[in-house]
């Protein structure tokens, strides 16, 4: 943020040349704005209102994407509800599918084995990690660095990859299930892993080098946009965004589900909250992710593949699953956020309530208050690193 | 159920160092390599100074606030482990703002706000707050039911400003008004879009003369189960139609 007399200077000046704010739409169909926000799965638009270039007020436009995702699974049985719930997100969704997957299982009283629950949060990690690669490069495109969007476009290949590998499938097909998963990690795991783990700490060394300490760069971010941990908690903003803010609050510290409890990593905060500190977090949570990815994966290498086999739920046992009647509310951290689902059930086939909580739907709401008073091409790369994925946001 | 703390560190991003010039915004290139912080700082990862903040509830905070809320009026109860408590609509506003204000609580986030609609149970629409204390990581879940028709609440969006979007999905999906909201404008729907339609009756894109009735099953939803193999559970088909029902 500019000193104040520059600002004054800025509003004789434009009140003397009778320059007038100028709202300006930045819609979904800009082309800087699809370029940037496409890759990492937001369809968003912006009504700016510009003094010269400062941003007066913003208005954050969405529902672009709103499919009726909460009313159709209301009359589909409760698993068919996963290949909506896997749309929710860009390489996010197997963690969404997970989070329902808890929460049917919750509230049916099903257990689930150790080897299901390490697959899960393998699997978890990995779409964090891609999902936060494609964050990098969408940040990257917004900044003009285009040699470190092209280092985080290869890297979110590889990382794309290896999650494929992992899941058995692309991220938006159904591969969580109630009471396990669908598929087990293919022979030869190891050594994928091992040359994409190697990959992608090679790409986040020069991303760090090209993104957190070129000085045209830092330029970029240093300073820009700044979200007060109190505004943070008033917009009930969550994951990567709070603790850029300086909040210390990670679900998987806090109310670890899966394995997380036996797991070592680090959560990774900042202190000024301001664009800089959002990508330094992004960026170190990739590399916990592989951290945890690395343990997962020393784990399943003990368990027993035959034994511990996933139960497969033919159709016909999916459509007749009932469920108690009752409520239940859940939440896990999302690479957005903290994504929830609570399910109300009525003793029927079908759902009478599944509301899904999305992360970027209030991060999108905090964004103006971060962005008046800052410069308009700060608005872009601010947007990208606000985590704004229209799957969860417009449901 | 209070929160389990993971010893997971805490570690805190390290802002760029360097010379005078290094990272300040428009100071050019040139004048920033003139002095010795050219080069910014490697970014290293310090651990955090203070520990975390955040402390999972006490026993005594738990009782104290389900004291609190049975002295309310309203009804603390544990459902799957989760606290949760009805309130009537006269004094959810009130209730609302004494659970962000008034010691024990300070449930100063509301996570998240959605309708249920119980159709065909009266009252017809249950208003769910989900609040969260962040200094010990509490979770609270408020039931206010509401009946009339159109559903009316007070808005909650003086007092937890994440509820102005909320209460704008809420209105959009389920109609209801919220007495005192800044502007609820249309969010997730169209701005001509008529009809609340995640209401448990909604069956078809509703418009002025042709009102919405009660749910009944449908033909087209008898064929369209049977080309399934797969049971439905009651005639939720929404079809578009061109303002006539079909």
């Amino acid at each position: 943020m500019s000193a104040p007399s520059e600002a004054l200077v800025s509003r004789t000046l434009s009140d003397r040349l009778g320059i007038r704010p100028a709202i300006v739409e930045l819609g979904a169909t800009h082309p800087a704005v699809r370029r940037v926000l496409a890759g990492a799965g937001g369809t968003t638009s912006f009504l700016v209102t510009l003094d010269d270039d400062r941003i007066e007020a913003l208005e954050v436009e969405i529902g672009l994407g709103h499919r009726g995702f909460e009313k159709e699974v209301e009359s589909r049985p409760w698993p068919e509800a996963l290949p909506y719930v896997a749309r929710l997100g860009h390489a996010g969704g197997p963690i969404g599918q997970v989070a329902y997957c808890l929460a049917v299982e919750r509230l049916a009283g099903l257990a689930v084995a150790e080897r299901p629950t390490w697959l899960r949060t393998l699997g978890c990690e990995l779409a964090r990690a891609t999902d936060h690669l494609a964050r990098i490069a969408a940040l990257a495109a917004a900044i003009g660095a285009s040699r470190a969007e092209r280092l985080a476009q290869g890297a979110e290949r590889v990382a794309e990859d290896l999650l494929e590998a992992t899941l058995g499938g692309g991220p938006l097909e159904p591969w969580c299930w109630p009471g396990g998963v669908a598929s087990d990690l293919p022979f030869g795991y190891e050594d994928r892993w091992q040359a994409a783990r190697a990959r992608i700490l090679r790409a986040l060394d020069g991303l760090t080098l090209l993104l957190l300490e070129h000085p045209s760069a830092v330029q970029r971010l240093i300073e820009v946009a700044p979200l007060a941990a109190a505004d943070a908690l008033a917009f009930a903003v969550t994951g990567p965004l709070l603790r850029a803010s300086g909040i210390p609050r990670d679900l998987r510290r806090d109310a670890p589900q899966l394995a997380y409890a036996s797991l070592e990593f680090d959560v990774p905060i900042g202190s000024a909250g301001d664009d800089y500190d959002r990508l330094a977090v992004v960026l170190e949570e990739i590399r916990q992710s592989l951290r945890m990815a690395e343990q997962c994966i020393a784990r399943l290498a003990v368990l027993d593949r035959e034994a511990a086999r996933p139960p497969l739920v033919d159709a016909a046992g999916a459509s007749g699953l009932v469920l108690p009647v009752g409520e239940v509310e859940l939440a896990l951290e999302g690479s957005t956020g903290a994504l929830g689902f609570y399910l109300v059930s009525d003793g029927g086939p079908t759902p009478r309530r599944l509301r899904c909580r999305a992360p970027s739907f209030f991060h999108a709401q905090a964004l103006p208050a971060t962005l008046v008073g800052a410069r308009l091409d700060d608005l872009l790369p601010t947007a990208a690193l606000f985590h704004l994925v229209s799957g969860e946001c417009d449901r | 159920m209070h929160l389990i703390a993971v010893p997971a560190p805490i570690v805190v991003v390290q802002r760029p160092r360097g010379g005078l010039f290094a990272a300040v915004r428009g100071v050019p290139v040139w004048l920033r390599a003139l002095t010795r912080g050219g080069a910014v700082a490697r970014r290293r990862l310090a651990p955090a100074a203070e520990p975390p903040s955040i402390a999972p509830a006490s026993p005594n905070e738990l009782e104290a606030l389900r004291t609190g809320l049975v002295e309310r009026g309203s009804i603390g109860r544990d459902a799957g482990g989760e606290l949760e408590a009805e309130v009537a609509a006269a004094q959810s506003a009130a209730l609302l703002r004494g659970l962000r204000d008034d010691p024990p609580f300070g449930f100063d986030v509301l996570d998240d706000l959605t309708v249920v609609d119980r159709l065909p149970a009266v009252p017809r629409f249950e208003v769910v707050y989900f609040l969260r204390a962040s200094r010990s990581g509490l979770r609270l879940r408020v039931r206010v039911p509401v009946e009339g028709e159109p559903p009316e609440l007070d808005s909650v969006a003086s007092i937890w400003p994440s509820a102005d979007w909320l209460e704008r999905e809420a209105r959009d999906l389920f109609g209801l008004r919220f007495r005192g909201h800044p502007g609820l404008h249309p969010i997730l729907l169209p701005p001509d879009f008529v009809g609340a339609p995640l209401r448990r009756d909604f069956l078809k894109a509703a418009s002025p003369d042709d009102p919405i009735e009660p749910a009944e099953p449908a033909a087209d939803a008898e064929r369209e189960a049977r080309a399934d193999g797969a049971p439905t559970g009651g005639a939720t088909v929404v079809d578009a139609g061109e303002g006539s029902r079909s």
